[in-house]
């Protein structure tokens, strides 16, 4: 079976919505995600050759935008910014920016609560619909590593919410 | 995509997710880039990856931050030849990231960490060399006491290659002491192998190169360095 050849504008034509998404759940803070998606697509024109297609152009994908989020996150720290979109107290402004904004803030309030590994395996499969395999593969553990992460991320997020809410629906 | 074996995701009603985080990924996985984001970002990509499906007519409205800049003028591109040896003209448009003009001339200093707010956590500071911040490079729009990203770093470069290549090597070296494992170590090695070329130091240029092409056999920079190196 022949895999598919990808150009780069293919994908970004193709997961460029998809890269915006990451990047916002990878904690990049909202502003900054233009620059951060442009600079995976960088890498995505520069490494797109290279791409052979052993994993989904997802998992491939992800990958880039964990190292460009993880550089983001290291050049914030020596720019002396505030580095991510993970606040300890959710902003009040939110809450008149639109219900899709506010669900934002409010996951991100609620990832805050978790490591990266945690964060990681929540957000491929509970965001991204990533299988449990697929999610394995690109953090690079064992399936059942994947999981006990997957089930402790559950529920630190539920309380987490329930903390932030109150009687909140 | 669907994998018997794995729990019910926690959007699926039949998972024991509550009915507020349930909402909240539901909500959550329509969040995608809006059209105008996209088109914006399409055209600010348009140098680099050509026009396609989204935005590309509106390319040249684009504003082109300075990474695509490099990635362009270093050659990521055009990277089969020689061509890519001049600097390529942003597309006419208000860069976001701009290069000041007048560089310092001397060797940049050792890396000194400028001191650090109280509120940043100690280890921040730690595992990367701070950027050379008392040596000011470039105008930094967006965070005015800022230090140099590594895109104005390997811009500024990549612009004195051609009249003075000790420059584009010290800001190469400034790029690789703050920007250790960076997005664009492959471009800022590329500036600097061409300018030790340039500076005659011809051994230390073919030891950098080789250093390179093995570390990235299959670097889209390989024909660039192979040039440098007068093996094509």
């Amino acid at each position: 079976m022949s895999r598919k050849r990808y150009s780069s504008r293919q994908v970004f034509d193709e997961h460029a919505p998809y890269v915006f998404r990451v990047l916002r759940y990878m904690g990049v803070r909202e502003a900054d995600v233009p620059d951060v998606c442009q600079e995976v697509f960088v890498t995505v024109h520069r490494k797109i050759d290279g791409f052979e297609g052993r994993s989904s152009i997802r998992t491939w994908l992800y990958k880039i935008c964990q190292r460009a989020a993880s550089d983001h996150r290291r050049r914030a720290y020596v720019r002396r910014e505030v580095v991510t979109d993970f606040a300890e107290e959710r902003p009040r402004a939110v809450e008149s920016a639109g219900p899709r904004v506010e669900a934002r803030s409010t996951l991100l309030f609620a990832l805050g609560a978790l490591d990266e590994d945690k964060r990681d395996v929540f957000v491929l499969y509970e965001i991204e619909g990533m299988t449990m395999r697929e999610v394995a593969e690109v953090l690079g553990c064992p399936l059942q590593t994947a999981y006990s992460r997957l089930h402790a991320a559950r529920e630190l997020v539920e309380q987490a919410l329930e903390r932030e809410g109150g009687g909140k629906k | 995509m669907i994998d018997p074996e794995d729990p019910p995701r926690l959007i699926d009603p039949t998972s024991s997710a509550s009915p507020r985080l349930r909402e909240l990924l539901s909500e959550s996985r329509a969040d995608v880039a809006t059209e105008a984001q996209l088109q914006a970002l399409s055209a600010a990509l348009a140098p680099t990856l050509g026009t396609g499906a989204v935005g590309g007519a509106t390319a040249a409205k684009a504003s082109l931050p300075g990474l695509v800049k490099v990635a362009i003028a270093v050659g990521v591109t055009t990277a089969a030849g020689g061509a890519y040896l001049a600097t390529r003209e942003a597309p006419p448009s208000p860069p976001q990231t701009r290069i000041a003009a007048p560089v310092e001339r001397e060797a940049p200093k050792p890396p000194v960490a400028p001191a650090a707010p109280p509120a940043l956590p100690a280890e921040s500071a730690s595992p990367e060399p701070a950027p050379a911040v008392n040596t000011p490079v470039v105008s930094a729009p967006k965070h005015a006491a800022a230090a140099p990203s590594e895109a104005e770093l390997l811009g500024a470069a990549q612009a004195a290659l051609g009249s003075d290549p000790a420059k584009a090597l010290s800001l190469a070296e400034q790029h690789a002491r703050a920007y250790p494992g960076g997005t664009l170590g492959q471009e800022r090695e590329v500036i600097a192998v061409e300018a030790l070329a340039k500076l005659g130091r011809t051994a230390a240029s073919r030891e950098r190169g080789e250093r390179f092409l093995a570390a990235h056999p299959k670097s889209a920079y390989r024909a660039k360095i192979q040039s440098i190196l007068g093996e094509r």
